[in-house]
């Protein structure tokens, strides 16, 4: 009886653990629509981190979490671009780097594009076809997180400042490219 | 009971604690920088015993390692970045070649018979340095003239034309090593072969309009001392790239 006591409560604690690691829920914030992009400070990435406390050695590092949510509806799909604070992490929530803060930042930017080309391409289909939808859209994160590990290895995490600035200029022009897709509802064959 | 519980604890404590196995060199790192340059040399130089093997290129365990050491991308990553700040990227500058200058010593082993232990990593270290101080030198010419009042004054030109001087003065010692020609293998003379063809050529493309002549004058004493084919082809092809880029004089001239 005491085993399974001491294993149950160990479990728990592993849970609690682990979650943690995933969510910080001891300073939960809700995640935040891309509208919300240029009010982010290092103060919202709230998560945790117990293990990883270097990145390649260097202890000011940062990284951010950001989803594809969707939902298909009859005639339309709604999909948008989430930034999670209570998933992302920064060395210290006081830090004082642009750089570091843009780098992220982009990172959410990249996240959005993807959302915008998964609406166009919904746009182009003739009709509703919720297995095609969803093949469009597991394709296009596939791609949207090649692109975040591109542009994470070629800026070697913003070190290489050239490259940092390259992808700036190129994320922000491709989601200008796709201005016509901000609202978060798109129709299917829409016009 | 207490046993399994203490086993328990302990398995979940050891996991934990392992999820992450740190490498005493950071091989997996795109770039390497200063710090990185800091440890790793530290580590070689004083992490090794000394009847050990140094790491080298014909180990398959440590090549990468020296494959990074006297990767010349972790030092032109910064330096050729404009849009970095051309007095940061010379401070850079400026501590690669203090860690170069520590880089240096590693290597230079010789054994009874006066031949270079490390030869290969040697010279390598060797030509890291020299294409460093080329980017190095141009660097802190470029920002003496970017904060100049009038770049074209006799004191800037001056002190431009006494660095390269310096720079000059600093690769020849490179030539040097022809006059320990006994001390290398014939794959240790190529490599200084190659080495002049890339960072000679570099220098003087960089500095057209110097005056070569100490160059010339070692480049012509060192012509009739090597022994290596390769060396004495690399040698007249520099000497003939210098003569290429003398300004002919005027003919008839009375001034």
């Amino acid at each position: 009886m005491r085993v399974k006591i001491t294993i149950s409560v160990l479990i728990f604690f592993l849970i609690v653990f682990y979650s943690l690691t995933k969510v910080n829920f001891l300073d939960y914030e809700s995640p935040k629509k891309y509208e919300e992009i240029d009010s982010i400070t290092f103060n919202d990435f709230r998560g945790l981190e117990f293990f990883q406390n270097s990145l390649y050695g260097n202890e000011h590092f940062a990284y951010i979490k950001t989803s594809i949510d969707y939902q298909i509806e009859n005639d339309s799909l709604i999909v948008e671009s989430f930034f999670h604070p209570s998933s992302s992490y920064v060395y210290n929530q006081n830090a004082f780097s642009k750089e570091l803060l843009s780098h992220e930042l982009y990172h959410f930017k990249i996240t959005e594009l993807y959302v915008r080309m998964i609406k166009k391409r919904i746009s182009e289909l003739k009709k509703t076809d919720k297995a095609e939808i969803e093949n469009i859209i597991n394709q296009l994160k596939i791609n949207a997180n090649e692109f975040q590990l591109k542009y994470d290895d070629e800026t070697f995490h913003s070190y290489v400042l050239g490259k940092q600035k390259k992808y700036e200029k190129n994320i922000d022009s491709l989601l200008n490219l796709h201005s016509n897709f901000k609202k978060s509802k798109v129709y299917i064959h829409e016009k | 009971m207490r046993n399994n519980t203490i086993t328990l604890f302990a398995f979940l404590f050891l996991c934990l604690t392992s999820c992450k196995e740190e490498n005493k060199f950071p091989l997996e790192k795109k770039y390497w920088d200063i710090t990185d340059y800091d440890n790793v040399i530290r580590e070689i130089k004083y992490g090794t015993k000394p009847d050990e093997k140094l790491p080298t290129f014909d180990n398959p365990e440590t090549k990468l390692l020296v494959e990074k050491l006297t990767d010349e991308e972790n030092f032109k990553v910064v330096l050729d970045d404009n849009s970095l700040g051309l007095k940061h990227r010379n401070e850079i500058a400026q501590q690669f070649f203090e860690k170069w200058k520590d880089m240096n010593s590693i290597y230079n082993e010789i054994d009874r018979t006066d031949k270079y232990v490390y030869e290969k990593e040697y010279i390598e270290v060797f030509n890291f340095g020299l294409e460093l101080q080329l980017k190095y030198f141009k660097l802190g010419n470029d920002e003496i003239i970017e904060k100049s009042d009038d770049p074209k004054s006799l004191s800037v030109i001056n002190t431009v034309d006494s660095n390269t001087g310096t720079l000059v003065n600093n690769m020849i010692i490179y030539l040097d090593e022809i006059n320990n020609e006994k001390s290398y293998t014939n794959v240790g003379l190529d490599l200084i072969a190659s080495g002049i063809d890339k960072n000679f050529i570099d220098l003087i493309n960089t500095y057209p309009n110097f005056n070569y002549e100490n160059l010339l004058e070692k480049v012509n004493l060192m012509l009739k001392k090597t022994k290596s084919e390769n060396i004495k082809q690399s040698l007249t092809k520099l000497k003939n790239f210098i003569e290429s880029k003398k300004t002919p004089k005027a003919e008839g001239s009375e001034l």
